[in-house]
């Protein structure tokens, strides 16, 4: 009996660690995300930092949110026409593809895939940083890190993301039109016609709102395993894994709540 | 106890990490324009008792004053004033990578200058520690390991601070290079007038760098006094310490398969 109870506890006890420890990471992460912000809004400021960071989190994310864009708008045509085939709805081509587009597939693909180059990224470098000692040398170099290195990282992303969707989307639909007006018979004119006549301007705001909030996942989720990470060269390994897998989840579970907030009344 | 007036006071501090106490009641005072040498051991919190002054780390217990201001209360603004106060040469140089050389070294100074004069002051600290103009559009990974430690001087002593830590400044390099260092350090501080505390376990570096040698082992400060006195300390862990015997007091932590 004394054994029962004490396996009870035991267990009990490894929940209540488990529970504090995933508390305690809410708590640091919550704490570390209004730092962030509150780094992007008070000066002092770094703006050759934040055109640095805006040429590295943008500009050369465009080629690979591009292409991903412009394959996946052609599948999502070529799938949409195949299904529609089935009741007589193969015209709904270019509507249907224009909203998953926007709605959906370009926010969340091209977050994700700035995720896996720029979380991974921004969580090595500050990672290494942090091993190397280069961010306590910040600190007796009168610079606060997290003004110098988190401030332009996090305000970077939150706007270079919504111009990415906004390529995401336009490359997105022309994906389509080019397979639905090559291999599929849409007249063009007639496709464009009914692309733009079913797009509302919800879904491109709640589209460029969704962009926003992952460009601000994506950075704060590299800065913070980044900034945060210790043990060496494997450490620096753990955080770019923890950054990438953490900003996924968080960018897939935002896109839900957006999603149901936006157009779950509708 | 230093010759002149306290300039940084250490009482009792402690600081665990986990089960492991790596300071325990640290006592310790540096003069100002003093020179103070703390030796011990690898693992044995010399960096942790360094990062603790700067308030990199917080303590568990005990007071740390620098200027009469306590440091473990600090937070904010008036923590990043306190830090203002330092210079620091890290161990392994921590010169930023994305950065050249002189933008390294010009760091801490005021941005309005412009990035001209910034130059212009950063290839002056570069001279003052024997490199030329031609380092100063290099990036530090075209730097030798010596190389590197002169330009981490140089950008720890640019904005020229009242105190400067030097954490390991010889490990890696070469007894000459190793040489060249010690006698940097020694200049400067003499030339800018600085209160300075190294944290080393080169015994040469230690003799020539400090007016006093501390030495920390488990946690304490088991013996301090002047550098003269290192050699004859009737410390038998100082003695075996300095000789760098296997046998003695000290017993190196092994385990066995």
């Amino acid at each position: 009996m004394t054994g029962l109870l004490h396996d009870f506890i035991g267990v009990l006890r490894a929940i209540g660690r488990f529970v504090l420890g995933g508390l305690t990471s809410i708590g640091r992460l919550v704490l570390f995300a209004g730092k962030a912000i509150g780094h992007t809004v008070l000066p002092p400021y770094y703006p050759a930092r934040l055109v640095e960071q805006l040429f590295v989190i943008g500009w050369f994310s465009l080629p690979v949110v591009g292409l991903t864009a412009l394959f996946t708008g052609a599948a999502l045509a070529q799938q949409i026409f195949i299904g529609g085939s089935r009741f007589n709805a193969a015209a709904t081509v270019p509507a249907v593809t224009v909203i998953a587009v926007v709605r959906e597939l370009g926010p969340v693909l091209g977050g994700l895939m700035v995720a896996g180059r720029v979380s991974s990224a921004m969580a090595a470098e500050l990672g290494t940083m942090r091993v190397t000692e280069q961010i306590d040398a910040l600190t007796t170099l009168r610079t606060d890190p997290l003004r110098y290195l988190i401030g332009p990282r996090v305000l970077a992303a939150t706007l270079a993301m919504p111009l990415l969707v906004l390529v995401s989307n336009v490359v997105g639909v022309l994906g389509g039109y080019l397979l639905a007006t090559t291999r599929l018979g849409f007249n063009a004119a007639n496709y464009i016609d009914r692309t733009i006549s079913f797009l509302k301007i919800d879904d491109v705001v709640s589209s460029l709102v969704k962009a926003a909030v992952f460009g601000f996942i994506i950075a704060l989720m590299g800065c913070y395993h980044g900034f945060h990470s210790n043990g060496g060269a494997a450490g620096v390994g753990r955080a770019t894994t923890n950054a990438v897998v953490s900003a996924f989840l968080l960018i897939l579970l935002s896109n839900l709540i957006i999603t149901v907030i936006v157009f779950g009344g509708k | 106890m230093p010759s002149s007036p306290a300039r940084i006071v250490v009482r009792d501090v402690s600081k665990r990490f986990g089960a492991k106490l790596v300071l325990d009641g640290i006592d310790l005072d540096v003069g100002y324009g003093e020179s103070v040498v703390v030796i011990g051991g690898s693992g044995t919190g010399k960096s942790v008792l360094i990062k603790s002054i700067l308030g990199l780390l917080p303590v568990d217990r005990g007071s740390i004053a620098v200027d009469g201001v306590e440091v473990t209360q600090l937070r904010g603004a008036a923590l990043a004033a306190h830090q203002a106060k330092f210079g620091m040469l890290f161990q392994g140089g921590a010169l930023f990578d994305s950065l050249p050389v002189w933008r390294n070294v010009a760091f801490a100074l005021p941005r309005r200058d412009g990035a001209a004069k910034l130059k212009a002051a950063a290839i002056a600290n570069l001279a003052r520690v024997g490199l030329g103009a031609d380092v100063a559009d290099l990036r530090p990974s075209e730097l030798s390991g010596g190389m590197q430690k002169r330009v981490a001087l140089a950008r720890a002593i640019a904005a020229r601070p009242g105190i400067l830590f030097f954490d390991e400044p010889t490990t890696g390099l070469d007894p000459i290079m190793a040489d060249v260092i010690n006698d940097l350090i020694v200049e400067l501080v003499r030339e800018l007038k600085t209160t300075a505390l190294t944290i080393t376990h080169d015994m040469a570096s230690a003799k020539k760098i400090a007016d006093r040698i501390a030495m920390l082992y488990a946690g304490k400060i088991i013996w301090q006094g002047a550098r003269d006195f290192i050699d004859r300390s009737g410390n038998e862990y100082v003695d075996q310490f300095v000789h760098g015997r296997a046998d003695g007091p000290i017993q190196m932590q092994m385990k066995t398969a």
